[in-house]
């Protein structure tokens, strides 16, 4: 695989190099399945695929804004939009890809129902970030970016500073902000973030 | 929410008299709540405070006009950007008086409406508490605080007063007036002429003049020229840009319209990151009112002027920060950067000319325009002018959004303004531009800060992220921390930054993990010179300032880790161990929430850890009521004050 594919993941840098697409979960178990967002794109996805199509101009410059629009509405990309995007924009798959792979903001990959987010900025980082991270791939048996919660609802991911570095070290999850964290209080948060 | 009157402005003079106007009609008003709604703030909940103020005025609107404030008139609430003492937010101030209240909660709203507005009385409990500056006490404006007094806000001007949604608040603030001096009384040659004179420099890191800038591309003899505002903020410690396009969108637009102007482009975009919605919202609602207002579009203000502005979301990648690289990316392409032979100004967006200026930058702008080149010159130091913005974040006890001039100390910024280290502990270093800047010790706390005097040291001004540590911040990891940052961003084109980066990974992980070796540290700096001279751009040639700066100014601390195989901040996982201490009260709790159950021990009685099931997750510390769980390195005790190096 192309170092440049080691770019999905950011926090496990010893696992950048195996980066097959899983199922979702951690491999071990059986793939649990995803929350609000199917693991494929059925006949109604594509045709949301081709509204969001539909608001560009089908050509090149569009590509990041359209599978961007995309992965806001499933989560994630599912292939057949992409193969969508590619066809509607008349561009190869491989440039669809190439440029989906790069960019953080697209995700390839199912995700849970909530999206757990540590702040990595340095000032979360230096105020302890790290140890939230390992606690939470711990606890949710997940890498950064990569996979589903055995019970469905979560996935995780790192972000940059959130603005909130008054309040470091920050995880956000949805639209609430927890500040100050410890690795003591994750077990808390999960149990009140976790759908009901 | 746009509170635009509907029809375009005819010209020049009608965009003036509708800003008296409104001035005008602001001078009735005897009271102004501001709430902030910056970052920091909305993550506390500052909406649910606003509408709490808006149910709260309701309520109360009868005595409330009895005391003569009515909405709208006398009587008037927004929304602002970020106040910039994000420590104490959430933050409402009541103008013009000044008062500023602190930690606010939803249910102040109701105190401070009947108590402040009706009675003229402060709200004592949510009064800032000075601490120890200034002999401590409460203090009612926070014009009186240090924080703020000692602050020259030129690119946050608005940022914190102004409603970013309306267009009136701007006018009101003095806005386009900049603008509409450069339209109506300069021609595009003495525009740029002002801003040479202005001696400002790129905001955005490298500091390059912006009125050099500009004049080449003045000298490029071609019909089109693009103009892009770099809004990607990649330094993953700041958020100054997002402030300002958060909180005043309006002078981001006005600086850019200055810049098409002076350097006759129709045609401009402003490239914004994508975790920044509340930026493209309010950016997109700027845009479209002036439109309306036909401050964009065709014949500007009847002036002849034509410019399209518009927004570019960001793919979430850091070297898309890179200028050809954001170029690339606003085409729709991978943002990987090219060598810096072929000059952006000549062959920049889709091979044509190209100026591209940072967020700040061009903020800056209208200010110098309206305020003249003089004013903003005779601030700073030597060959950096002006103010600059910084995000002081970190082990400071005052983090926030602050600006100060050019060639202040950095003991005066993290002392005076940021009122030191969280629970007085002692200074160990101040990180300054992001993943390309470096790290200062202590005796470098004087120094003045401006562009060249930091670069001299090894750090970086760089876009003004400013990250304050304390003893335990442990700098190997600190550099390892941006390393592993930059090989996520690394766009993996050239060989010295994507391989370089890995090696240079590997071997601080090495060290970190205990197995580091004799001659390593020489190894790491070989590679590192490697990567400065061999990458293709910025990223690569800058990856190795976090580690060069920290090995030249704290290598004592690597050697520690690799010779006595101890973290002296008590960071790096492999090297501690958890302990517990005899103010241990056997209470169970951390027994309890060990994750490998590892702890040992009964009710009431000393608990222990056993180290060879322990996974170093610090649970047990975080739980702990009693202060009774130390971190133990190479034998010492690194959790305390008395036994840090
Ligand atoms: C890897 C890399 C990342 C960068 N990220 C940013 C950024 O996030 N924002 C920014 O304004 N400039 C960034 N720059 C600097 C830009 O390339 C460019 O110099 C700057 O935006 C020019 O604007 P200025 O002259 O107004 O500073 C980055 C440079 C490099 C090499
Ligand atoms: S670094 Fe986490 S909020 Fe700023």
């Amino acid at each position: 695989m192309s170092p440049r594919r080691a770019k999905r993941t950011d926090v496990d840098i010893e696992n950048t190099r195996a980066l097959e697409p899983k199922a979702g979960g951690t491999g071990a178990k059986a793939p649990p399945s995803p929350g609000k967002t199917k693991a494929g794109a059925d006949g109604n996805e594509l045709k949301a695929v081709d509204e969001v199509l539909s608001h560009y101009p089908a050509e090149e410059p569009s590509l990041i804004m359209v599978l961007q629009e995309i992965n806001d509405r499933f989560n994630w990309l599912p292939p057949e939009a992409m193969n969508r995007v590619a066809g509607a924009l008349d561009l190869p798959l491989a440039k669809v890809l190439g440029v989906a792979t790069f960019y953080k903001a697209l995700s390839l990959e199912p995700k849970g129902e909530r999206t757990v987010k540590v702040c990595l900025g340095t000032a979360c980082h230096v105020r302890g970030a790290g140890m939230l991270v390992d606690e939470l791939k711990r606890s949710l048996e997940v890498e950064v970016g990569r996979g589903i919660s055995p019970d469905g609802a979560y996935s995780l991911e790192t972000v940059n500073c959130v603005g909130a570095c008054a309040m470091a070290p920050v995880v956000v999850v949805e639209d609430n902000y927890y500040a100050h964290m410890e690795p003591g209080n994750i077990a808390k948060m999960l149990k009140k973030e976790r759908p009901k | 929410m746009s509170k635009g009157n509907g029809r375009p402005f005819r010209d020049a003079n009608a965009l003036l008299a509708r800003a008296d106007r409104i001035r005008a009609q602001r001078a009735k008003l005897k009271h102004e709540i501001r709430i902030c709604a910056g970052p920091g703030c909305l993550a506390l909940g500052a909406r649910a405070i606003h509408e709490e103020f808006l149910t709260q005025i309701s309520e109360h609107k009868a005595e409330l006009k009895q005391a003569g404030l009515a909405l709208n008139t006398t009587l008037a609430e927004k929304c602002t950007g970020c106040h910039g003492m994000c420590e104490a937010g959430p933050i409402v101030t009541l103008e013009p008086e000044g008062t500023f209240y602190t930690g606010v909660k939803p249910r102040d709203a109701k105190k401070i409406v009947e108590r402040t507005l009706l009675k003229g009385e402060l709200v004592d409990k949510r009064l800032y508490e000075l601490g120890h500056q200034r002999g401590g006490g409460k203090v009612e404006k926070y014009a009186d605080i240090p924080f703020y007094s000692l602050q020259v806000r030129v690119a946050l001007r608005n940022v914190g007063v102004v409603d970013p949604t309306s267009l009136d608040d701007f006018l009101a603030a003095g806005g386009f007036r900049g603008f509409v001096r450069a339209l109506s009384e300069m021609t595009p040659d003495e525009v740029v002429t002002a801003v040479e004179d202005s001696g400002l420099r790129g905001r955005g890191g490298a500091g390059f003049p912006s009125g050099r800038k500009w004049r080449s591309a003045l000298r490029v003899k071609e019909d089109r020229v693009w103009l892009i505002c770099n809004g990607d903020e990649g330094d993953p410690g700041a958020f100054m840009d997002r402030a300002i396009m958060e909180g005043d969108p309006y002078s981001v637009l006005e600086g850019m319209m200055i810049a098409a102007y002076a350097l006759g482009a129709t045609d401009a975009w402003l490239y914004v990151r994508h975790e920044y919605p509340l930026a493209v919202k309010h950016l997109q609602m700027a845009i479209d009112t002036l439109e309306n207002a036909g401050l964009l579009g065709d014949d500007i203000l009847g002036a002849g002027m034509s410019l399209r502005i518009r927004i570019s979301r960001g793919g979430g990648a850091f070297v898309c920060g890179e200028s050809s690289a954001l170029m690339r990316s606003i085409e729709g392409r991978v943002g990987e950067p090219r060598a810096k032979y072929v000059r952006s100004v000549e062959k920049g967006l889709y091979d044509q000319p190209t100026v591209l200026n940072n967020v700040e930058s061009f903020t800056c702008v209208p200010a110098i325009i309206d305020r003249g080149a003089e004013w903003f010159a005779s601030m700073g130091r030597d060959k950096s002018r002006g103010t600059k913005a910084f995000s002081l974040v970190g082990k400071v006890k005052h983090t926030g959004l602050i600006e100060v001039p050019m060639g202040r100390t950095l003991r005066e910024i993290i002392y005076d303004i940021g009122g030191g280290i969280i629970d007085d502990r002692p200074f160990k270093a101040v990180q300054t531009g992001g993943p390309s800047g470096g790290c200062l010790p202590a005796d470098k706390l004087d120094l003045p800060v401006d562009f060249d005097t930091l670069t001299r040291a090894g750090a970086m001004m760089g876009s003004g992220g400013m990250i304050v540590m304390d003893d335990h911040t442990c700098m190997v990891d600190v550099a390892k921390y941006f390393i592993h940052f930059l090989i996520g961003e690394s766009c993996g084109k050239c060989v010295p930054c994507r391989e370089g980066l890995r090696q240079v990974h590997d071997m601080l992980e090495k060290i970190t993990s205990g197995r580091g070796e004799d001659g390593d540290l020489e190894k790491i700096e070989r590679l590192c010179h490697t990567m400065e001279v061999g990458s293709l751009c910025a990223l690569g040639k800058s990856a190795p300032y976090p580690v060069t700066s920290t090995i030249r100014y704290f290598r004592a601390e690597y050697e520690a880790h690799i010779r006595d195989k101890m973290c002296p901040a008590g960071v790096c996982p492999d090297l501690i161990m958890y302990e517990i201490n005899k103010e241990c009260t056997g209470c169970l709790i951390c027994k309890d929430h060990c994750p490998t159950e590892a702890i040992s021990g009964e009710k009431k009685k000393l608990h222990v850890i056993d180290e060879d099931a322990c996974i170093s997750c610090g649970i047990c510390m975080s739980v702990c009521k009693f202060d009774a769980v130390d971190i133990k390195s190479g034998g010492v005790i690194v959790s305390r004050d008395e036994a840090v190096v």
